[in-house]
């Protein structure tokens, strides 16, 4: 067990490494010059102008050691330019300083990071338990008016694109009846009861948008299970029928539908664009987003933090696998 | 088809029991599914009689309706995808429409079924111990710590080594044939 922890947990590393350089290398190498956009934002640009910020940026340097003064931030910190003569000192774990706002990219991460994980975390155990209880109730009436209604309607959802549920919702619930408070992020620290207003509706639709997925999942996955010889044996014994569906089907249908929920979880973690977006929710999908293409440091560590989340979640999902289900064994 | 209606009223919860009628009583028993493609006729007009003590061995090629009659003992068969006319009688009580709430205090307890394939017929997540432990507690009002001192007892009877041990193993940490003794 630890031996498989320790070899998952280096190829982890490894991926994560990876990726960290395709994608410092992709917004490097790629067509837009920060440095010019930044050079023309006031007005003023001159060659010389655009070739000192360049400079003053690193961008003037090969990919390879301009990496690799990216990566020395991150472990040891380092000394960081941001124009001519004048230096920052970014400590480890630096990710580099914003090209626009000019502060700290761990820094403003952290401040960040609050608003998505607010919003990832309670939209994902809302549509977990919203899909999942539509699904099973859908599968314990199976082939019934009831199932046919919850299978049709989660099909229309599921085929709306998020995108326009989130829009629309904004749209009319919030700016045109008022219906909900106005959405964005207060510290919960601050004031609890605010920070749940503000994303209520967010979390709502998140929750909605997302749980047709989980019910059709939950129902395939609950009348499989129930068709297994064990829930028959489960019966054969004298056991009631809510105790079999619930205590025996459930207990086996659960263990797929998890495991897609800590892929799921994971990929809201590392940003929920479009709902942050919509509803002016100040997390890291936002962020990310509006850095796109000049804000490189900014870019970059919101792709880390993504591929992160993800190899840990992968890692997660495989471990708890071997606690759900005694039968699989880690080696 | 009014046979068939006829014989799927709810019976009154307890026939009055004749001494004389056996433990078990399949009378006229006929199982039929309807599918798609018509009536499938699984068990037709079968009659037997098993007394308190006595064995029977039903034995037939595969398909020719061995466990479906059997399930049909139990009432295990999903009311709404089957047809079944004749009797059934557990120690006097008539199985053939009786109520799930009816059967459940006979499942376990007057009646029981041992599946084939230990492996798919018990639950993969749950304990061997567990899962004794919930059958006996059904029907015995008995804490735990009984119940699963009972379930090692079985487990000694049905000769697997080291019960108090293997009663926390898991279904598949069963060789096949020991896996048979539940």
């Amino acid at each position: 067990m630890l031996g498989y922890i320790i070899r998952r947990v280096v190829a982890a590393i490894l991926v994560v490494i990876i990726s960290s350089m395709f994608v410092f290398a992709i917004f490097f190498l790629g067509p837009t010059n920060a440095a010019a956009v930044i050079c023309n934002q006031n007005g003023r640009c001159t060659q010389e102008r655009q070739a000192l910020l360049e400079h003053s940026l690193g961008l003037d340097q090969n990919v390879v050691p301009a990496y690799g003064e990216f990566a020395k931030g991150v472990f040891v910190g380092r000394t960081i330019s941001t124009g001519p003569g004048a230096h920052y000192d970014c400590s480890a774990p630096c990710l580099g300083i914003s090209y626009v706002t000019k502060e700290e990219v761990t820094e403003l991460l952290k401040d960040k990071y609050p608003a998505t994980l607010s919003v990832a975390l309670v939209g994902g155990v809302v549509y977990l338990f919203l899909g999942c209880t539509l699904g099973i109730l859908a599968a314990k009436w199976r082939g019934t008016t009831t199932d046919k209604l919850l299978v049709g309607s989660s099909l229309i959802v599921s085929s709306i694109p998020y995108y326009l549920v989130a829009l629309l919702a904004w749209l009319f619930l919030v700016n045109e009846f008022n219906l909900f408070p106005k959405t964005g992020y207060f510290p919960i620290t601050d004031d609890p009861v605010k920070w749940a207003s503000g994303l209520l509706l967010p979390w709502l639709v998140l929750g909605v948008a997302n749980s047709p997925q989980y019910a059709r999942f939950g129902r395939g996955s609950m009348v499989e299970t129930m068709s297994e010889d064990f829930i028959r044996t489960a019966s054969a014994k004298g056991l009631p029928r809510n105790k079999v569906l619930f205590k025996h089907g459930l207990r086996a249908a659960i263990v797929p539908i998890i495991t897609i929920f800590g892929l799921d979880l994971a990929a809201l973690l590392a940003g929920t664009v479009f709902t942050e977006k919509i509803f002016d929710i100040d997390g890291i999908g936002k962020w990310g987003l509006e850095a796109i293409p000049v804000d490189l440091p900014v870019i970059a560590a919101t792709v880390l933090v993504g591929a992160v989340l993800v190899v840990a979640a992968n890692l997660i999902v495989d471990i708890l696998y071997s606690f759900l289900d005694p039968r699989v064994r880690l080696a | 088809m009014t046979e068939v209606l006829h014989a799927r009223e709810p019976q009154p919860e307890a026939l009055p029991t004749s001494d004389s009628d056996p433990f078990l009583v399949v009378e006229n028993l006929t199982v039929q599914f309807p599918t798609h493609d018509g009536l499938v006729q699984a068990v037709s007009d079968l009659t037997y009689c098993v007394g308190l003590g006595q064995t029977l061995g039903i034995v037939g090629e595969s398909g020719s309706g061995k466990s479906v009659s059997s399930m049909a003992v139990l009432g295990l068969h999903d009311e709404k995808r089957t047809r079944m006319t004749g009797s059934i009688r557990i120690a006097g009580k008539e199985v053939v429409g009786a109520s799930d709430q009816a059967m459940r205090r006979i499942r376990g307890k007057e009646a029981a079924m041992i599946f084939q394939d230990p492996l798919t017929a018990l639950h993969p997540f749950y304990t061997i111990g567990a899962q004794i432990v919930e059958a006996y507690r059904l029907h015995n009002h008995v804490n735990k710590k009984t119940a699963k001192q009972r379930a090692v007892e079985m487990l000694d009877l049905v000769g697997i080594p080291q019960p108090d041990r293997r009663v926390d193993d898991y279904p598949h940490q069963f060789s096949g044939g020991c896996g048979n003794a539940r």
